[in-house]
């Protein structure tokens, strides 16, 4: 078996990170912490929801509740079974850019969890009846985070008003059409297309012999052929030149406002300047906005911002639930004024210090434990090819600049690249 | 675990060092919570810990959340059942200015007259989050109806009632009766030391006043399990699927039951292969979740299943589940299952020690409970020591299928007709938003 040595990355003294690659194009990403007797091992397939077409929307999402079926070598059922007695858990995630699958095991089960991971990469079977079952959980977990749920509804209305050309559009669980209609044949045909070693990250972290994991995952991944993996064709989405408002009718009880800008992606510099107002704005009890509508007005229960770390340009989002009687328009008022104070009037040091303490906080926070740093060297490995991203991106919050600011705030956040949506409660209900 | 009992002036104080992050996390329990709340002011002890957040010492609200925000700190409160928490977290380079900020939420909070207000204002705008979401609503009613009367059916936030019975005097009174050191679990855990925690800690407490922890209120003389089942229909439109929460009042975390419930809550619902998931998800692609959940608390509390089906399944997915729990209950474990459960169970004991946080967790919950120190470590050899006649005993004294109380979040018109097998004199359908 071959391997090389690719990166190598340090922070601390708590934290090294080394990336290998295999011969078959495997990246494996590998940082040992022997602070608990376990470890998170991590595959991320290079794959989302943006990787689909129009009609079969969902099919990365429902593909990975396949992956926890029968295999040519492991019993339906088996997998979970095996992993389950060895006192581990598993999961799994899909979204835009992204396919991961989570497995977190006593440190003594390393050679369990390389088995199972590198059998499933290659030698999954789909039955029909594997396929229909699982499109019963796929359709009950649409309607418990979309259909039945206000958050999911609006979500899924703001990207596809948003977006006219771009897959990140439609959603990642996809419509409930499309989901009633995927084809076994269709599922399969995706699994031996994006399913490769060189379509693959596997990162392991925690207690762990860093030379023991590198020849046990070459010995099991390493003569698993590479595959010719599709390129994500480029997206022209037309610029957006005037506000996008639409509205809808639901059983809530006080209207409910998503809005949308969006911002450059996650490799972009600017991503973490977006990140960074989207703190000064919402991030604590004493940010901008909260203070603006949750304290000052009580125009609302709560207010909510954030960036997505996608790897084209993504929706920054304020989610804001008002107070009975309260419109959305005033809140869209509000937000704007914020947002052009940003751009035209500088933010005092004292609140930019404040901002970077908070990020320095949540970043260390988020590398609690092996499943946490796993996630976040995954992610970045997967979105941007290059997990030591994840530390630039760090460094880029760091130095932030007043004046970073004024310019994101000018170019991205104006009242014509708004979209947004609002839903009011239906007639009869508390007002 | 370093326990240090008494601590400074009484207080119970627990440190968990681990320096590989340069993070503190700090947790104060203030022992009796909502379980406490009087009679009719459901929510008083989640406002008295919030009150107290917003606004100390020569800090108002506003200056209060800047000076914690500034050392990217964060500090939350709420209550649940047996206590009030105040959980901070922070860099380690700024843990000297965040215990002075909390010294002030603990011994100086301004509780104003306005803040109480708009609190009050503000939880009432939180109920209307509440009832946008399902999975919560269906909780709610469970709690307020599982046993009419339980000190554990108070609602943690009150309903729109009780927050207007809110009197600013008595959140005073009660404050400073139950801020007083000997009421207090105080921990740290992360960057630091045991000198280091102890000197913290002392200054956490240097201004409280001098006066005995109150009695806990009662949580175990409680009301007697409703008999028969109970189905209630929370009733709200346009909803395509069902959330439905099942399940009645159980033994008490702690008692000498816990190892065998614990095994047979693992096997039932506590696992992604166990029997609710199997039959409900794998088998039938029902619900995207089954499971069950057994509360530990300092008294008796739930045992209940959840789920949420679609609305065309919704009768015999309860049907399955209410079935599922009979043989459970009548029949116990299979030797494999309970092999199983034990194994699982001794290697998933890792995962819940294995960062300091949750090591520190653990042991403020065993103490809230008024648990013997290392009662959840040692449950692991209790567990592995539990026979099959054990187990199948208590699943026979311990759960009752026949009194069970179902919650069912759904469009009533939906629904109803095809619940009609569950249906009794005490069904019951409420609009979702009455309470």
């Amino acid at each position: 078996m071959t391997w090389h040595l690719d990166a190598e990355h340090t922070l601390g003294q708590s934290l090294r990170v080394r990336r290998y690659v295999l011969a078959n194009g495997l990246r494996i990403v590998l940082s040992s912490d022997r602070s608990a007797p376990i470890f998170s091992y991590q595959t991320w397939y290079r794959v989302g929801s943006r990787h689909e077409r129009p009609g079969a929307t969902g099919m990365a999402h429902f593909f990975e509740h396949l992956m926890f079926g029968e295999t040519a070598n492991v019993p339906a059922g088996e997998f979970d079974r095996l992993i389950e007695a060895a006192g581990g858990d598993n999961n799994a995630a899909t979204w835009r850019d992204w396919t991961y699958y989570r497995t977190s095991l006593p440190a003594a089960e390393l050679d369990l969890a390389v088995r199972l991971e590198s059998d499933r990469m290659r030698h999954l079977t789909l039955s029909d009846d594997q396929v229909e079952t699982e499109r019963g959980v796929v359709m009950s977990e649409r309607q418990e985070r979309v259909d039945d749920d206000i958050d999911g509804f609006l979500d899924e209305q703001l990207d596809a008003l948003a977006y006219r050309s771009h897959p990140y559009g439609w959603p990642t669980i996809g419509h409930m059409n499309d989901i009633r209609n995927l084809k076994r044949r269709a599922i399969g045909e995706f699994y031996r297309t994006y399913y490769a070693p060189n379509n693959a990250i596997v990162v392991v972290v925690g207690d762990i012999d860093e030379n023991q994991a590198l020849a046990a995952i070459a010995r099991a991944y390493g003569d698993i052929p590479a595959a010719d993996i599709p390129a994500p064709g480029a997206v022209d989405e037309p610029a957006q030149s005037e506000p996008r408002l639409a509205t809808f009718t639901r059983p809530v009880a006080a209207e409910r406002l998503l809005v949308g800008y969006k911002v450059p992606g996650l490799g972009h510099p600017d991503w973490a300047v977006a990140d960074f107002i989207s703190a000064l704005l919402c991030s604590g009890p004493s940010s901008r906005l909260y203070r603006r509508l949750v304290v000052d007005t009580e125009m609302a229960s709560s207010v909510d911002g954030g960036v997505p770390p996608f790897r084209d340009p993504a929706l920054f989002r304020f989610s804001v639930n008002l107070a009975r009687g309260r419109q959305a328009t005033e809140a869209i008022d509000a937000i704007d004024a914020e947002l052009q104070a940003l751009a035209e009037t500088a933010v005092p040091a004292l609140e930019l210090a404040k901002i970077k303490n908070g990020v320095e906080t949540d970043f260390w926070t988020e590398m609690e434990d092996c499943d946490g740093k796993a996630e976040n060297l995954g992610h970045y490995e997967a979105t941007l090819g290059d997990f030591s991203q994840l530390f630039a991106v760090a460094e880029r919050l760091a130095q932030v600049t007043d004046d970073d600011i004024r310019r994101v705030a000018a170019t991205y956040f104006l009242p014509e690249l708004r979209t947004a949506v609002v839903a009011r409660p239906s007639e009869g209900q508390p007002s | 675990m370093i326990h240090i009992e008494p601590g400074p002036r009484g207080a119970c104080l627990l440190v968990e060092s681990q320096h590989d992050l340069p993070m503190v996390w700090i947790q104060i329990a203030i022992v009796g919570g909502a379980a406490g709340d009087p009679p009719g002011v459901d929510g008083f002890h989640h406002h008295l810990i919030q009150l107290a957040r917003r606004g100390a010492g020569p800090r108002a609200r506003l200056a209060l959340d800047t000076a914690l925000d500034v050392l990217g700190a964060t500090v939350e409160c709420w209550a649940h059942r047996d206590a009030m928490i105040l959980a901070g977290l922070c860099l380690r380079r700024n843990l000297d200015r965040l215990c002075a900020l909390i010294a002030d939420i603990l011994a100086e909070p301004t509780l104003a007259r306005d803040e109480h207000e708009k609190l009050i204002r503000e939880s009432r705008r939180r109920l209307d989050d509440v009832r946008d979401e399902d999975d919560q609503l269906a909780v709610r009613y469970f709690q307020r109806d599982c046993v009419p009367g339980h000190p554990y059916g108070r609602t943690l936030r009150g309903t729109e009632a009780s927050l207007s019975a809110i009197d600013l005097a008595d959140i005073e009174a009660a404050h400073r009766r139950v801020v007083v050191p000997e009421n207090l679990i105080i921990g740290f855990a992360g960057a630091i030391d045991e000198d280091d925690a102890a000197r913290y800690g002392a200054r956490l407490v240097e201004r409280l006043p001098d006066a005995p922890a109150p009695p806990l209120p009662p949580v175990s003389d409680v009301p007697p399990r409703p008999r028969g089942r109970r189905l209630l229909i929370v009733d709200k439109p346009e909803r395509q699927q069902a959330q439905l929460a099942i399940g009645h009042l159980a033994p008490r975390y702690g008692s000498d039951e816990t190892p065998a419930v614990i095994l047979l809550e693992t096997v039932f619902g506590g696992m992604f292969t166990s029997r609710l998931m199997q039959e409900i998800r794998v088998k039938r692609g029902w619900s995207y979740g089954a499971d069950c959940h057994w509360y530990r608390s300092r008294g008796p509390h739930w045992f209940s299943i959840h789920l949420a089906p679609p609305v065309e399944v919704t009768a015999d997915a309860l049907a399955l589940t209410l079935r599922m729990f009979e043989e459970l209950a009548r029949d116990g474990l299979s030797a494999e299952e309970l092999a199983f459960g034990q194994r699982f169970l001794a290697g998933n004991l890792a995962f819940q020690q294995a960062t300091a946080r949750r090591r520190l967790d653990q042991a403020i919950r065993e103490r809230i409970s008024s648990l013997e120190r290392g009662f959840s470590s040692a449950l692991i050899e209790q567990m592995a020591a539990v026979t099959l006649d054990e187990v199948n005993r208590t699943a026979e004294t311990c759960l009752h299928p026949g009194d069970v109380l179902c919650v069912v979040v759904a469009t009533a018109d939906d629904v109803l007709p095809s619940l009609q097998y569950v249906q009794s004199a005490a069904t019951c359908v409420v609009p979702y938003d009455f309470y």
